[in-house]
C-alpha cells in the first residue's frame, strides 16, 4: 500500500505555505494516520474551517487514499506563543484511540 | 440539486444538530467519529446521527455538500461547523455550548 512519509507531508505543507512550522506525529505507526500541527502566518484572520481547508487542499490527491486520517492543529505564531503553557494535548483532550 | 444533496440539505436544516459519522453513536467505527460523538453527548443535546458507512451516496454527498474531505462532520443550526479537531477545540474553549443554545432558541 502507498503511504506518505512525515517528511513528505512536511515538505508539501512548507512548499504551499512558505515559512510554516510543521510538526508531524504518526498516530498509528502505519504511515496513514497523522496528527499535524502547523504554525503559520497565513492562518491569521481565517476561521478554523478555512484553515483546515487550506491544509486539506494541499493533500487533495491522497486524502482518503494513502492518507486515511489527518488530525490538524492550525495556529498562527501569535496563537502558538499564547498556548505554550497549554499543550495541544491538554487543550483538546486526548486523541482518539485508532 | 441532486436527490442526495437535497436530502442532506433537509436533514441539516430540520435538525438542530447533525453528525455524519462512521458507525453509530452506540457503535462508532472510527476513533475520530467516536471522539466527536462523545463531545455532543457530553453537551446533553439531542442530535441526529447519520452513518455514512450505511449509505455510500450520502458519504460522498456530504463531502461535496460541505466541501470537506473527511468524516465526521458536524452541522449546527444548518451550518457546517467542522470535523473532529474543530469540534473538540471549540468544546475545550467553551464555544460549542453557546452555539447550541443559539441554534435551539432560533428553531424553538
Amino acid at each position: 500500500m502507498n503511504t506518505i512519509t512525515p517528511t513528505a507531508l512536511e515538505r508539501r505543507i512548507v512548499a504551499a505555505m512558505p515559512g510554516a512550522h510543521v510538526n508531524v506525529t504518526d498516530l498509528t505507526g502505519g504511515g496513514d494516520h497523522y496528527r499535524v500541527t502547523v504554525v503559520a502566518e497565513q492562518f491569521a484572520g481565517k476561521t478554523p474551517v478555512n484553515r483546515h481547508r487550506m491544509i486539506y487542499n494541499i493533500f487533495k490527491d491522497v486524502l482518503g487514499g494513502a492518507l486515511h486520517a489527518l488530525s490538524l492543529e492550525t495556529v498562527t505564531p501569535e496563537e502558538s506563543k499564547k498556548s505554550i503553557d497549554n499543550s495541544p494535548g491538554s487543550r483538546s483532550g486526548s486523541l482518539p484511540r485508532l | 440539486m441532486s436527490q442526495v444533496q437535497e436530502r442532506i440539505s433537509q436533514d441539516v436544516s430540520n435538525n438542530k444538530v447533525v453528525i455524519y459519522m462512521k458507525g453509530t453513536p452506540e457503535m462508532p467505527r472510527c476513533g475520530f467519529s467516536a471522539a466527536t460523538v462523545q463531545v455532543l453527548q457530553s453537551l446533553n443535546v439531542p442530535f441526529k446521527a447519520v452513518d455514512v458507512l450505511a449509505d455510500p451516496e450520502v458519504w460522498q454527498g456530504v463531502k461535496e455538500f460541505s466541501d470537506w474531505p473527511t468524516i465526521p462532520q458536524v452541522f449546527i443550526g444548518g451550518e457546517f461547523i467542522g470535523g473532529c479537531d474543530i469540534v473538540r477545540e471549540m468544546h475545550a474553549r467553551g464555544e460549542l455550548a453557546p452555539l447550541l443554545e443559539k441554534a435551539q432558541a432560533h428553531q424553538a
